[in-house]
């Protein structure tokens, strides 16, 4: 026998699995040569002999080396799985033992993780989930910038479109496209039958435009040619649910005609489900004509383009800047240099959400807070119930169990309870998600994809395990620790080990207060922020007002039928019983777009490098500002007789006094738009209305009576609101306005009838949602540190009651140790407090873009939530502290 | 495992783990135990290599057929045992009675005598 199997000998159990095939290989071939030789053959004959029946001894070592290595891992996998499921029983059964704790814990991290859930689920459908076109990476939009006014996104002219879709070493496609209404006036449900006029949400766009999204018609054709040219036949593609939820899905359609804004469109494709693209129900067919040169300062035209395969947004950017600048150089009257003529890309999809994402990074962030809150939490049960348990893991450990396995029993616990956490927060999270959905239509973008699907349900498990992980770890450690000496010996309650624990729990309740600072503090910013934005004078008087919107089709309203429909129209609005004044304005504070108009001044020259003052202009009726109550800072209001004078007249407001003429009185003074030769007197200043949104800074304005439109500036607005200022409830009148449409125009559709307050409470939707949903969190943050105060005390309380016993017996007065326990929460919670306030001078920062009118270290907010939250630990050390005072002496000695 | 260079007859794929098996009813053999009881219940006639029985063993090992142990040999030297498990035992008695089946119905078409209908 050879030294090696000695060797082997010694090893004490387990095996080198190598060796013992050398061995087994090595017997065979031996025992062979013994035989042959026993039989008479030479030793070396007998040697060979043997070899060869064997055949290639290295090739059959190696096989079994490879079998038994997998043999190997088959085993310890076995063995693992065993261990597992052996570790869950035990977890299980040790739960189900205590079912308050378990409850309470599952509880718990049900709010954390369905908190998480829910915020990723929104952040993936809106920020993460990729657009559903065709390798949506690629595509991006395109704007024209005049970065002399710090406009970096504006809608691009012709000419300009045409400049950037030429880049075809960069652009594989683009096509432009505008937002259009139609009117659909045939064809609703069964034949025959009469319907209401229906609003149809279309985009009139280039014959590229599904090209570039990579997306084909489901039925029918794409636009061909130059359909969209005057002259060719109309025609329209519609989306798949138009198509079956409006107009009843009948196949026959195609091919067929609708009735769309008074003339007939041929429907000529429709698309495949699910297809969105700005909202639109039907696309209809614009022509950009390649030779247009003319028409530079008529920016209408929004565009997206699909970037060449390879190609960086940097790279199509530098691109777009050269052109730009050559063009400027090309066409100094309409690019002077002032005006910083550029043009911008943009990714499609930071373009659709780049202005949720702040928001959702906040909330995500918050409620990843609120996880380790809860965290902290169950880590601190897990603390006080490890006192139950001390001594059955005391026993377990003397009696040989390896502190490795109680540790990893104790974890497989902890990941037991998440788990099932996990499982409640996903329901909860899927409820929450429905919630959301259903009380916030509007707020955020791609609304409609977010959804609790196996992608979130991956992160929520993966976060489960993960939190199962975190606040398991230190409790678990701690105890296994804590086993292997002490807890033996009789009344170890008070000793050292203890003491560890109640550190380790006090570090937690630090933290958790802390956290909770944190969001507490921004919930605080996003409240008043929010307050602050809903108590801003508007500049306008918003209540008892009625909005109708409205818009007349090109095909039967001139120029000067349109401004007779409006004026009509606010005529007999006004004559409603209840009603006090009534005008139309082609645009509505608080969510005035609109498109500035490049105006002249008299008497004014402007060097060629000069940027021509470029206000918003507002189409008006009469009873403008009368009906809004906004009122003249100087001169006159525009009053119904200007509608049809000759003189042409308008109004500025403050923004536009001031920042076209500085240090003098514009009134009396002459204006023109580029566009034509007609003056226009200005006869007033209104006051600065917040026009563009509650939160965002008044434009220069210049407001001109509609009916004077086309005289000034060639061109007529036919979408208009309709306002009524009312004596009582302005939802009163709607049904009255209504008819007052039908009774002028029974084809019209009517967009919209609501109340001005409707239509702010809609424009800050989104803070809003962000307000309540962060506060819900600020909640759940506040309770869970109250609660960890309260389970620290009790901890402590209980641990002293001896010692607090002695105090009363030995005449102790009960407010000292009241004071007592109180202090020590208190001390808790100031250096909580401390910490978390730090925390959040830093993390807040972050809130900045959220914010309104308040900065990110309003000291109000943190001193208001350093107050409620200090309030918060008082409370949940009163409790325990009462309990303390209550111990009866006897009892408290003769307790252990 | 190539066939053995002068075999008079190959064996089928996996033949040789149920010839193992049926080896070791008997009681626990080792290696070289299992070749030479192949020999004598063949005759000679199937011709194994010798070596590619080990591969073989180590398989049945992995999927639990047999178990091994360390024992003495006849002439007093440390050999390795393999024992049929109970899970080997059953998977023999299928294998054999599938076998059988095919042997049988292989038998039948190549004795036959009669041209079929």
């Amino acid at each position: 026998m050879s030294k090696s199997t000695l060797h082997r000998y010694l090893r004490f159990w387990g095996s080198d699995r190598r060796a013992d095939t050398d061995d087994e290989l090595r017997f065979h071939i031996e025992t062979a040569v013994q035989e042959l030789v026993t039989a008479g053959m030479a030793p070396e004959q007998a040697r060979a002999e043997a070899m060869r029946r064997f055949g290639d001894v290295d090739r059959v070592r190696a096989s079994c080396d490879a079998i038994d290595r997998l043999a190997e891992r088959d085993r310890r996998r076995r063995d693992l799985w065993e261990t597992v499921m052996q570790d869950l029983r035990y977890a299980a059964r040790s739960l189900r033992r205590s079912p308050g704790f378990a409850l309470g814990a599952v509880l718990t991290l049900a709010l954390g993780i369905g908190a998480n859930t829910a915020i990723f689920s929104v952040v993936d459908g809106v920020l993460l989930r990729p657009l559903p076109y065709h390798d949506p990476s690629r595509l991006a939009r395109l704007f024209t910038a005049f970065r002399g006014s710090g406009t970096e996104r504006y809608a691009m002219s012709q000419p300009e479109f045409m400049d950037y879709k030429g880049l075809t070493q960069v652009f594989e496609n683009a096509s432009a496209y505008t937002g259009a209404s139609l009117t659909l006036t045939s064809q609703c449900g069964a034949p025959g039958e009469r319907c209401e006029p229906q609003r149809v949400r279309a985009v009139a766009a280039t014959r590229d435009l599904l090209p570039v999204l990579g997306i084909l018609p489901a039925r029918g054709r794409n636009f061909e040619n130059d359909e969209g040219r005057g002259g060719t036949e109309r025609v329209v593609i519609l989306t798949h649910e138009l198509w079956q939820n409006r107009l009843g899905g009948d196949p026959r359609l195609l091919g067929g005609t609708l009735t769309l804004n008074g003339v007939p469109r041929r429907v000529v494709g429709i698309l495949p489900p699910g297809f969105q693209f700005e909202k639109a129900e039907a696309l209809v067919p614009i022509y950009v004509n390649p030779d247009s040169m003319t028409g530079r300062s008529s920016n209408y035209l929004d565009g997206v383009a699909r970037l060449r395969s390879g190609v960086t947004l940097e790279q199509a950017q530098r691109e777009l800047n050269a052109v730009t600048r050559r063009t400027a150089v090309q066409y100094p009257r309409n690019y002077p240099a002032s005006m910083g003529y550029g043009a911008t890309v943009v990714g499609l999809r930071d373009e659709m959400v780049g202005d949720v994402r702040p928001a959702l990074l906040v909330l995500l962030g918050a409620v990843g807070l609120v996880l380790l809150i809860a965290c902290a939490n169950v880590a601190n049960l897990l603390l006080a119930r490890g006192e139950a348990r001390q001594r059955e893991i005391a026993v377990r450990t003397a009696l040989g169990a390896d502190r490795r396995r109680i540790v990893r029993q104790l974890l497989t616990e902890s990941v037991l309870l998440s788990v099932a956490g996990a499982a409640a927060g996903a329901l909860l999270a899927w409820w929450g998600v429905k919630t959301m959905l259903a009380v916030n239509p509007t707020a955020i973008p791609r609304l409609h994809e977010i959804r609790v699907d196996a992608t979130v349900g991956a992160v929520t498990l993966a976060v489960a395990l993960f939190t199962g992980l975190v606040f398991g770890l230190a409790p678990s450690m701690q105890l296994a620790r804590a086993g292997v000496h002490a807890s033996l010996r009789e009344g170890a309650r008070g000793g050292s080990e203890s003491a560890g624990r109640y550190r380790l729990g006090r570090t937690l309740v630090v933290t958790e207060i802390a956290l909770a600072v944190v969001v507490v503090i921004g919930a605080g910013l996003l409240i008043r922020s929010f307050w602050a934005l809903r108590t801003t004078d508007p500049g306008f008087v918003p209540e008892r007002l009625l909005v109708v919107d409205l818009d007349v089709p090109e095909a039967r309203y001139d120029a000067q039928a349109t401004g007779v429909f409006y004026r009509d129209l606010v005529q007999r609005l006004a004559a409603l019983p209840g009603a006090q004044s009534s005008a139309a304005a082609s645009d509505l504070p608080p969510v005035a777009s609109g498109s500035n108009w490049d105006i002249a001044i008299e008497g004014r020259t402007r060097a060629t490098d000069e940027t021509a003052p470029s206000p918003n202009v507002r189409s008006v009726t009469g009873e403008y500002f009368r009906t809004m109550s906004i009122s003249i800072v100087r001169g006159r209001a525009l009053v119904p007789a200007d509608e049809e004078s000759a003189l042409s007249v308008a109004v500025l407001n403050e923004t536009a006094a001031r920042s076209f003429w500085p240090g003098s009185d514009p009134i009396g003074q002459r204006v023109r738009f580029s566009s034509t030769r007609s003056w226009i007197t200005i006869v007033g200043i209104a006051r600065d209305v917040k026009s563009a949104g509650l939160g965002e800074p008044t434009p220069p304005e210049i407001f001109v009576p509609h009916g004077q439109l086309p005289a000034v500036s060639g061109t007529m607005e036919r979408t208009m609101y309709a306002v009524v200022r009312t004596a009582g409830d302005p939802a009163l009148l709607a049904t009255a306005a209504r008819h007052v449409v039908r009774d002028l125009d029974p084809q019209l559709a009517i967009r919209n009838v609501w109340t001005m307050r409707e239509m702010i409470g809609r424009s800050v939707a989104a803070p809003r949602f962000t307000m309540l949903l962060l506060s819900i969190f600020a909640a759940v943050a506040l309770s869970l540190a109250a609660i960890g105060i309260y389970g620290i005390l009790s901890y402590a309380v209980r641990r002293r009651t001896r010692e607090i016993g002695i105090r009363v017996a030995l005449g102790g007065q009960p407010r000292h140790v009241l004071w007592l326990v109180v202090g020590q929460g208190l001390r808790l919670a100031m250096a909580g407090l401390t910490l978390g306030v730090l925390a959040a001078l830093a993390a807040t920062r972050l809130t900045t873009r959220l914010l309104y009118g308040v900065r990110a270290t309003d000291p109000f907010t943190f001193a208001g939530v350093v107050i409620l939250l200090g309030a918060v630990a008082f409370l949940a050390s009163w409790l325990p502290a009462r309990r303390a005072v209550s111990v009866d002496p006897r009892a408290a000695l003769s307790a252990d | 495992m190539a066939p053995a260079p002068d075999s008079s007859v190959e064996l089928l794929q996996g033949t040789l783990d149920v010839l193992v098996l049926k080896t070791l009813t008997w009681g626990p053999r080792h290696g070289y135990g299992v070749v030479r009881a192949l020999h004598q219940l063949t005759d000679d006639v199937l011709r194994i290599e010798e070596g590619s029985l080990y591969p073989a063993l180590h398989r049945l090992e992995r999927r639990g057929l047999v178990e091994s142990e360390w024992g003495l040999s006849e002439n007093n030297r440390r050999a390795k045992y393999y024992r049929l498990t109970a899970d080997g035992r059953r998977y023999l008695r299928a294998e054999t009675s599938s076998w059988s089946t095919f042997a049988d119905a292989v038998s039948k078409v190549l004795t036959a005598t009669v041209a079929p209908a």
